[in-house]
């Protein structure tokens, strides 16, 4: 019957949250795909959104008159709560995806320069950006990842990991919008040494050349007396 | 006529919504094989993804790694 075939009250708080938890997960796995050093992407946050969705059509069959609509209400309410412990997976398992990622590559963007140059063209690396990455990656995420696994899937534990990650993206772009200074500045210190090599060669040959002579010298010297 | 005369045509279950979908099984192999067929993601199509294995040793490696 169509006029009794609808959502429960209760269900719209849980259908709203569900839908916001998608959406940022949605937003995460564009966001992870691009930033991925290899451009690729991770199906397992898809295949949790997949059970996501398995679920929450058992809940509209249910609420709506299909075939599950014989069940009581426990039925909806216990497929809702499994959907959205589905959608939190996904979440979090991007969040794990992306924090990761942009560690990975910020390694990618300093390894190739020394803490000389990394000093120079990047002064607030030592003293300000690594040590908060230090505490982002060892203490916050830690904890967080700990968090989940003693099973507290609580909003807060997400919004605080989104937070985190979202730091962590800023954090990124001040590397990379430092590209071109280290480079700049590494090619200068190349430069240079290349400079120091020549000169030391210059002066080791022209050393070389006047103890020749002076040896030279000495030796006419001697045999001419 | 309505898309409920298509249930139960291909399977003989009543419990079809009920059916857990399970853990994808595939690799890179298997997602090139139907890469023709996928209308999807094209990073699936052209192998561009971690299986689990895969993110689960890129993680280790990630988490272990110092930084600069």
């Amino acid at each position: 019957m169509a006029g009794e075939a609808a959502f429960a009250e209760e269900d719209v708080p849980s259908l709203k949250r569900i839908a916001d938890y998608y959406e940022v997960t949605k937003e995460l796995i564009l966001f992870a795909e691009q930033v991925d050093p290899l451009n690729k992407t991770l199906p397992q946050p898809i295949n949790e959104l997949r059970n996501c969705l398995d679920h929450l059509m058992r809940v509209v069959s249910s609420r709506l008159g299909g075939r599950k609509a014989q069940h009581g209400g426990d039925y909806a309410k216990t497929n809702m709560d499994k959907a959205y412990g589905h959608v939190y997976r996904a979440a979090y398992d991007t969040l794990d995806w992306v924090s990761l990622t942009l560690k990975g590559r910020i390694i990618d963007e300093l390894e190739p320069f020394s803490v000389d140059t990394i000093q120079a063209a990047l002064p607030e690396y030592y003293s300000r950006i690594r040590p908060r990455l230090e505490t982002i990656l060892i203490e916050d995420v830690a904890q967080l990842r700990m968090d989940k696994d003693v099973g507290l899937p609580g909003e807060e534990n997400l919004v605080r990991y989104g937070e985190v990650a979202a730091e962590l993206k800023k954090l990124f772009f001040e590397v990379v919008n430092a590209k071109s200074a280290l480079i700049e500045h590494h090619l200068r210190l190349r430069s240079s040494a290349r400079r120091g090599v020549l000169r030391d060669i210059a002066v080791g040959t022209a050393g070389g050349v006047a103890v020749l002579a002076i040896t030279l010298a000495i030796t006419l010297l001697v045999s001419s007396c | 006529m309505s898309i409920d005369s298509l249930k139960g045509l291909f399977l003989d279950r009543q419990d079809i919504l009920d059916i857990e979908p399970g853990e994808p099984n595939f690799d890179r192999e298997l997602a090139l094989q139907f890469s023709p067929r996928n209308r999807g993601s094209v990073r699936l199509s052209l192998g561009l993804f971690y299986t689990r294995e895969e993110w689960q040793q890129r993680r280790k490696e990630l988490m272990e790694k110092p930084l600069p």
